[in-house]
C-alpha cells in the first residue's frame, strides 16, 4: 500500500478540529448577546448574506442560527472530551492492570469488557440514562460506560505484547515494583495506539451525544448542542431546512476530521493491535 | 460440539452478568420505586410497588427474584399499557428483525463487491469510492441521514413515502441509512484481509505454478478473507440495533428501537428491561451462529 504523506486533505482535517476547539473555548464570548435574543419578526429567516448573525438563517424563534451552533460547541466538546478522559484514563489503566495480573483476575476483567462491546452500545446508553437521568454529567458517565471498555481491551492487548519485550524482562530482573514497570515499561510503550483509539473515540462520542440529544435524552434545553439543534429544526425542516442541514454539516464535517485522523495516525503507527473491527464504537 | 456448549456456558454468564449491572444500576440511583412508577404516582402504589419488589427483604432474596423472574419471562406488568411486557416487546420484535436482516444483507453486497474490486484494482475509481464510503458510513450522524433523505426523496422528489409501514417502499430510506455504516466497515475489512491473502506466500505459490489471478482470488483467497469479514459483520448486526432506536423513531417504525424511546417517554422501566433481555438473547444467537459459519468456512476449526 502507498504511503500516506501529510497531504491536503490532512491538513484540512487537522485545521478543521482546531476551529472546533478554538470556537468550544471562546465562543461563548464572542457571540453577541443580540444574536441570540429571540425575535419573532426574524422567525425562521432563510440564510442571507445581510448580517453576520443571518449566514446560517435563523431557528423557529429568530435566533441566529451560527450563534446557537457556535455556543453549542462548546457542550458537544465538553461531553466529548469528559467521554474521552474518563474512558481513557479508566480503561487504559483497568487494561495494563488486567494484561499484568493474574490469569484469573484477567479472565473476569475481560469478561466484562467482552459484554459491554457485545451488547449494543447505544441501548446500553439508554437503560443506564433512565436511571440515572439526563443532564451533561449523565450523558458524560453513560458514554464514558460504554466506551472504557475498548481502551481496556487495547490497554490489555498492548501490554500483552510489551510484556515479552527483553527491557521489561530486564526490569523485572532487576527488582522494579510492579507499579513500576507499569508505569515505565507499559504505559509508554502502549500509549501510541491508545491515542490513535482516542482520535477516533473523539468523533464518535460526538456521534453519540448528538443521537442520544435529537432523541429529547440527552442533553435537554436550554443547553444548546449539535445533535439538540437538529432536534429542534425537525417540525420545521420542509419549510426551513437549514435549521437541520447546517447543524448536521457541523456534525458530520467534525467527525469526518476525526475519523480521517485516526485513520492517519493508525496508517503511521506500527506494532498496533488495532483492528478494522474497532472501527464498530 | 463440547466447545459450543462452553460458549453458550459462558455467554449465560455474561448475559447473568448484565442483568445484576442493570440490576445494581436500578437498587443505586435513589429509590428504585422511582424507577418503575411515574412521578406523580400515589402512596398506595408507591407502597404496592415497594411490596412487589421486595425492597424490605434482605438484598440477596431480591437478587433472586429477580433473576427468577427473567427465568420464567415474568417482567412484569407494563404501567404504561396494562399488559405484559414480555409481549408487547414481542409485538414489535419482527419489524426490527427484518429491517436488521435486510440492512445488513444489503450492506453484506455491497461491501463485497466494493472491496473485492478495490482490493484486487488498488488505486482505482472503485477503491477511492470504498475509501470514502468507509470514511462517511463511520462519520455521518444516522438520524441526520434520515432527515436529509427524507428531504430530498420524499419532500422535494415526491418518490418514496416519509415514514410510516406499509409496503416495501417504505424500507428503502431506513435500509439506506442502516446500511451505511456497516457497508463501509465491512467494505474495508473485505478489502484489507483479501490484500492479506493475494500477498500470502500459498497465492504467490500458486500464480507462480499458472493458477491465473482470478482463479486464485476466487478459489482460494476469498475463502480465507471471508472468516474476518463475518466476525466484524456479525458484530455489525448487533450493532445495527443502535441505528434501528434512530431510524424507527425518525421513520416512524413499529419496532422495538422506537418502542425503546416511547418506554422512555412513558417512564415505563418493565418495557425497557424486557427489551434488554431480548437483545442479549440475539447476540447470544448471532455469536452462536457464526461460531458454526466459522466451522464450514474453514476446515481447520474443529470445536
Amino acid at each position: 500500500m502507498p504511503t500516506r504523506r501529510f497531504s491536503m486533505t490532512t491538513y484540512l482535517a487537522f485545521g478543521f478540529m482546531l476551529l472546533v476547539f478554538v470556537m468550544a473555548v471562546i465562543g461563548p464570548l464572542i457571540v453577541p448577546e443580540s444574536w441570540l435574543a429571540q425575535d419573532l419578526r426574524l422567525r425562521n429567516s432563510p440564510p442571507s448574506s445581510a448580517s453576520m448573525s443571518l449566514w446560517l438563517g435563523t431557528d423557529s424563534l429568530g435566533r441566529s442560527l451560527l450563534g446557537r451552533i457556535i455556543i453549542g460547541t462548546r457542550t458537544t466538546m465538553v461531553i466529548a472530551i469528559g467521554v474521552l478522559v474518563v474512558s481513557t484514563a479508566f480503561g487504559g489503566a483497568l487494561g495494563v492492570f488486567s494484561g499484568g495480573a493474574s490469569r484469573r483476575v484477567d479472565d473476569l476483567v475481560m469478561r466484562v469488557v467482552d459484554i459491554a462491546t457485545s451488547f449494543p452500545a447505544l441501548l446500553l446508553a439508554i437503560v443506564f440514562l433512565y436511571v440515572f437521568g439526563s443532564s451533561q454529567y449523565g450523558v458524560i458517565i453513560v458514554l464514558a460506560l460504554t466506551r472504557w471498555p475498548v481502551f481496556a481491551r487495547l490497554a490489555r492487548a498492548e501490554t500483552l505484547r510489551v510484556r515479552e519485550y527483553e527491557f521489561v524482562k530486564a526490569y523485572r530482573v532487576l527488582g522494579y515494583s510492579r507499579l513500576r514497570v507499569a508505569l515505565e515499561g507499559f504505559i509508554p510503550n502502549v500509549a501510541q495506539p491508545i491515542v490513535v483509539l482516542a482520535i477516533l473515540t473523539l468523533g464518535q462520542t460526538i456521534l453519540a451525544e448528538s443521537a442520544l440529544s435529537f432523541l429529547g435524552i440527552g442533553v435537554q434545553a436550554p443547553e444548546v448542542s449539535w445533535g439538540l439543534l437538529v432536534a429542534e429544526g425537525r417540525s420545521y425542516f420542509r419549510s426551513a431546512w437549514w435549521i437541520i442541514v447546517f447543524p448536521g454539516l457541523m456534525i458530520l464535517a467534525t467527525v469526518l476530521s476525526a475519523t480521517y485522523l485516526s485513520d492517519y495516525a493508525h496508517h503511521r503507527a506500527k506494532n498496533s493491535n488495532l483492528t478494522p473491527g474497532e472501527i464498530h464504537v | 460440539m463440547r466447545f459450543t456448549l462452553r460458549r453458550l456456558g459462558q455467554a449465560l454468564v455474561s448475559m447473568l452478568i448484565l442483568f445484576l449491572l442493570v440490576f445494581g444500576a436500578t437498587r443505586l440511583a435513589g429509590d428504585p420505586v422511582n424507577i418503575y412508577l411515574p412521578v406523580n404516582a400515589s402512596q398506595e402504589a408507591r407502597e404496592e410497588m415497594r411490596e412487589e419488589l421486595g425492597l424490605n427483604r434482605p438484598l440477596p432474596v431480591q437478587i433472586g427474584d429477580f433473576l427468577a423472574d427473567i427465568v420464567t419471562l415474568e417482567f412484569g406488568e407494563s404501567i404504561w399499557q396494562g399488559r405484559p411486557a414480555i409481549d408487547i416487546v414481542l409485538e414489535r420484535l419482527p419489524v426490527t428483525i427484518v429491517l436488521a436482516l435486510i440492512s445488513i444483507g444489503v450492506a453484506a453486497l455491497v461491501a463485497v463487491g466494493i472491496g473485492v474490486v478495490s482490493a484486487t484494482h488498488p488505486g482505482s475509481r472503485i477503491d477511492q469510492f470504498q475509501r470514502f464510503l468507509a470514511l462517511f458510513g463511520a462519520s455521518v450522524p444516522d438520524f441526520w441521514l434520515a432527515l436529509m433523505l427524507i428531504l430530498v426523496f420524499a419532500s422535494m422528489l415526491g418518490i418514496l413515502p416519509t415514514s410510516g409501514f406499509g409496503g416495501a417502499s417504505y424500507l428503502i430510506l431506513p435500509v439506506i441509512v442502516l446500511a451505511a455504516r456497516p457497508a463501509g466497515v465491512l467494505s474495508q475489512v473485505v478489502r484489507n484481509s483479501l490484500l492479506t491473502e493475494i500477498d500470502a506466500d500459498y497465492a504467490v505459490a500458486a500464480r507462480s505454478r499458472g493458477a491465473s489471478s482470478r482463479w486464485v482470488v476466487t478459489r482460494h483467497a476469498i475463502r480465507n478473507a471471508s472468516l474476518p469479514s463475518i466476525t466484524v459483520a456479525g458484530d455489525q448486526l448487533i450493532q445495527l440495533v443502535n441505528g434501528a432506536v434512530v431510524v424507527e423513531t425518525v421513520f416512524g417504525l413499529p419496532g422495538i428501537g422506537s418502542l425503546s424511546i416511547d418506554a422512555i417517554q412513558n417512564r415505563d422501566f418493565t418495557i425497557l428491561f424486557a427489551i434488554v433481555f431480548v437483545v442479549a438473547v440475539g447476540v447470544i444467537l448471532i455469536n452462536l451462529t457464526l461460531d458454526v459459519a466459522y466451522m464450514v468456512l474453514d476446515p481447520r476449526v474443529r470445536y
